[in-house]
Formats: C-alpha cells, structure tokens, sequence
C-alpha cells in the first residue's frame, strides 16, 4: 500500500516537473475559455460592389492564360474541335454509328460544347483560390469573387467556341430555327451547377487535395452519363427521367431539340434539373461560406 | 491584463479581448481518407498556439496608433485581423469607418503583368472606383517614382520600386482608416520623407491611422499612441514615446 503511494505521489512530482510538455501545453489550452468573435466591419462591400473587380480578374485570366502560348485565344476553340474530329472517326469511321437527325459531328459538337464549359468552367474555379491566395492574405473582399471570374472567364471561352459551332452549321447548310433563343435559359441552367460545384471545389480544394481526384472521376464518369456522344431522345424510360435529371445533360437536350427539332422540349422535362441545379448552386454557395474564414489559415 | 478599453461613438477601431489561436499540425492530414480516420479514432494531431492572447485598445477617430515588438510577437497577426483578412478566434472588434490597406509589401502583385495592371486591380481590391483610379493614376505614378516602369511586368521591378507602388496605391484609396504593415523599413530616404509626408496629411484630414514597425524611430515621430506586442500579449500600452523608449531599453 505504502508503496503504491511513492509510486504514484513519485509520478506526480515528475509530471509538475516537467514544464511545457505537449500535455500540459495541451490541457491548459483547452481550458481557456473561448467565448466566439465578433468582428464589425461598418464598411463591407458586397459582392455585387464587387463585379467590376470580377470582369478585371476574369480579364487577367483570360489575358494569363494566353499570354506565352503559341495560338494564344484559338486554344479555347481548337480544343472541342480536336476532340470532335478524334471521336468522328471513332464512332462514325470505326463504330459505323449513325446518327438520325443531324450528322454525328454537329450533334457531338454541340454536346461538348456545353460539356467543356462545364468541366473547364468547374476545375478552372477549383484552382482559383489555392492559386491566388497572395490576394486573400494582402485584401479583405468576397473571397468567391476568384472562383466567379474564373467561370466568368470560361464563359467567354464558351461564346468564342459558339462562333465555331455557327460556321460548323453554315458548313453542313443546316438552318438556325427561331427557338434558337432557348439557348439562352440553357446557358442559365448550365450555370447553376457549374457555379455551385465550383463554389464547393473551391471551398474543398483548399482543404483537401484529393478533391481534384474526385473531381477527375467524376467528370470521366459523367462524360458518359450525359448525352453527349449520343442522342437524350434514344434514350427510354425508365433511364430518360434520371438521364435528364443532370442539369448538364438537360441543358444539352434542350437546346439540341431547340436547334435541330422535331420541336422544343416540353418545359416539364426540365423541372427536375431546375430544382436540382438549385439545390447544388444553394448548397455550394453556403459550404463556401461556411469554410471561406479559414482559407487564409490553411493555405 | 490590460484594462478593457472604454468604447466611445468617436472610436475609428475598438478591439477588446482578441485572441488568435493556431493549430500547429505538425503532420497534417491533407487527405480525406485521413482526416476521416482521424475522425473516427479521435486523434487530434495539431497543438494549439496562441499567437494573440487578450488583445484590448482602441483608436480614436482621426488617431494614430503604432505597433512595436520583435519578430513573431504577433503584430502581423493582429494587423491581418484588424484588416479583416484574418478571423480571430476569441474577441471584439468593431472598425468603424472606410479602411484601406497595405499588408505584406511588394505582395499581392502578380508578376506576370504589368505594374498599371497591379495597380488597376489593386485599386478595385481596395474598393477604389475605376474612373477615379484613371484620372489620378498619372499622380498616382509620379508619386511612387516608377513613370518609366508603369508598362512594364512586375517580375522585373526591385523589391523598393514594388514598395512604392503598392504603398502609393494604397495612398490613393479615400479611405478614414489606414492600416500599414512596415512600409518605413524600405525604400530610400527620399521616399520615405515622401511617405511620412504624406502620412501626417492624412492624419491632418482626421483620418485614423495604425502601423506596424520595426523601427521604433518611425513609430515615436508619427504616432501618439503606441502597442508593444511580446509574445501575443500587450507589453505595454500608452504615450508613443514612453512605450518606444521601454520597448528599445529592454532589448
């Protein structure tokens, strides 16, 4: 019993002794009580006060991205026309497919179109935080103005490969019906997505690096779970409802019926990709907003 | 502790109580699977470190307040979280009033493009109107010394012409309050008479000002008041002068 006691009185004086052990450092830190901050600032600035700073790093990454390559702004158009030539010759050459409404080269064209924007527009606005952060640390400002010029900056490239995707169309002497105007509400239901997952990756990107791996599957992944390489309208019931529940994959149907017909997409097709595109911009937006206090922390 | 600081309507900044605490991970996990292990097994691999501990003053309007200390005192900290691009962790702080500010000299510049290209976006960072920044801009320029140089990218400019610019962009920003992380350490001479001058303008227009120093000089001939920062906590609070003269007599 007595023993017990030098033991463990013995073990007490060592411990005391001890100072600064990452224990001790430890448990007295955690016993501060640390009530929440509160930060006032009479002056912020929203981010709508902000749009002129967004059209000017939209511009600079436009400007970055070109400066010192060799073709310089074509890239944005050369690229989906590279891709569009290899899968002709994959899919019509090798495969044999044929396509009913349109030749194969305009109705993938105009699958990729929208499909590059997406994938570019959302990988560009994951890296946009982790690449500026000498910005973060040196202003106080809505930290998603950078992942907002980024799409914006996509957004641009998109119109230049729209210019391609008209002389792709005055090439086959295809005609550009009144319902082209429903391009327009697709583009806007692209975007709610496209701006929702960007606002996520970026949040998450700057946290954990493996988000980029994920982002790369699902993209490979969902390059075959949108109608790009094929037509919405063969696909049956029951898979069509789930098909066109992607956003993505309904703004490409919508505006491929817009364009080459038999007639516009009724609207009801389109309510589940709405509320779901919603639902991602909503919920990307308040993860942000959520995690973009420790951005300057992490990084 | 330091007395909590008595808040009236004319105070530009009033802080009270502003801890900073850092989780030192000394391996951190950057990977999902990890940090999901970590979850589940509760481990918690960061060490906590207060860089900022109970921090109160305040600054009245048309005041002027220095921040003295040796490297890792805190002072940058509390500059980041007065600036707001720092959350602290514990604490009050109310600014009240326009700010702009100059933290990290020769930072926030991309040196891809060109110093007007900087500066134009530096401006809109700052909140500065663009048909504003245009008409002074040539002012602007002639004020940081660098009418040769404007055109041409910032990779090339020597860390005193990046100085320059950015604090003559900061400068240009019609803001109340000023906050200024150690601009008087570079440039020559001349500029920083140049800066000085410019500084006291302001301070004359009832604009606030709080700086950061490592030269306790700077701090006594511009400042009334002055912070000497140790290790996260106040050292010492009060007459610019007397707090300048402790701080230089104990190192």
């Amino acid at each position: 019993m007595a023993v017990a006691t030098n033991v463990s009185n013995a073990h007490a004086v060592m411990w005391a002794m001890c100072p600064g052990t990452v224990h001790q450092v430890k448990f007295m830190a955690s016993s501060v009580a640390v009530t929440p901050p509160s930060v006032t600032f009479t002056h912020q600035r929203s981010l709508w006060q902000h749009r002129h700073l967004m059209v000017a790093l939209a511009g600079r990454d436009l400007r970055a991205r070109y400066r010192q390559s060799f073709l310089g702004l074509y890239w944005a158009v050369l690229n989906p026309l590279i891709q569009t030539v290899v899968m002709a010759f994959v899919f019509v050459t090798v495969m044999g497919v044929t396509s009913q409404r349109v030749p194969f080269v305009v109705l993938y064209f105009s699958g990729i179109l929208y499909w590059s924007f997406f994938t570019n527009a959302v990988t560009g606005a994951m890296g946009s935080i982790s690449a500026q952060v000498y910005l973060l640390e040196k202003h106080r400002f809505p930290i998603a103005v950078l992942p907002l010029a980024s799409i914006l900056a996509r957004v641009v490239d998109f119109v230049l490969s729209l210019g391609v995707f008209a002389l792709l169309l005055a090439w086959y002497g295809l005609p550009v019906p009144e319902t082209i105007w429903l391009w327009l509400p697709m583009m806007a239901l692209l975007l709610l997505p496209t701006i929702g997952l960007g606002l996520l990756a970026a949040a998450l990107n700057t946290l954990y690096r493996d988000v980029s791996q994920i982002v790369g599957i699902v993209f490979t992944l969902g390059f075959f779970l949108t109608p790009i390489v094929y037509d919405a309208d063969t696909v049956q019931a029951p898979y069509r409802w789930w098909l066109l529940l992607n956003p993505v994959a309904a703004a490409i149907h919508g505006s491929r019926r817009a364009l080459f017909g038999p007639e516009p997409a009724p609207l009801e097709e389109f309510v589940p990709a709405l509320l779901l595109g919603l639902a991602i911009l909503g919920g990307g937006y308040l993860i942000f907003r959520r995690l973009q206090s420790t951005f300057t922390e992490v990084l | 502790m330091n007395v909590p600081p008595r808040a009236s309507v004319d105070d530009a900044i009033v802080a009270s109580g502003l801890g900073k605490r850092f989780r030192l991970r000394h391996e951190r996990p950057t990977s999902l699977s990890r940090q999901l292990i970590d979850m589940v097994t509760r481990t918690d691999r960061s060490e906590p470190f207060w860089a900022l501990k109970d921090v109160s003053f305040t600054v009245p309007r048309g005041g002027a307040l220095g921040i003295v200390g040796r490297n890792g005192s805190g002072k940058s900290t509390l500059l980041k979280i007065l600036a707001g691009t720092l959350a602290p962790t514990t604490g009050m702080l109310e600014v009240r009033g326009s700010m702009s500010t100059l933290l990290q000299l020769g930072g926030g510049f991309h040196p891809d493009f060109t110093g007007r290209n900087n500066a134009f976006l530096s401006g809109a960072l700052l909140g500065i109107p663009e048909p504003v920044l245009r008409e002074g801009f040539d002012e602007l320029v002639r004020f940081a010394e660098l009418e040769q140089f404007i055109d041409i990218p910032t990779k090339y400019y020597s860390a005193g012409m990046l100085a320059r610019l950015g604090f003559a962009v900061s400068m240009a920003v019609d803001a109340e309050i000023m906050i200024i992380d150690e601009v008087l350490g570079v440039g020559d001479a001349a500029f920083q008479r140049k800066c000085e001058a410019r500084m006291r303008a302001m301070m004359a227009d009832g604009r606030t000002i709080v700086i950061v120093s490592h030269d306790p000089g700077a701090v006594k001939t511009l400042c009334q008041r002055a912070v000497w920062l140790d290790r996260g906590v106040i050292r010492a609070i009060g007459q610019a002068d007397e707090v300048v003269a402790e701080y230089a007599s104990a190192y």
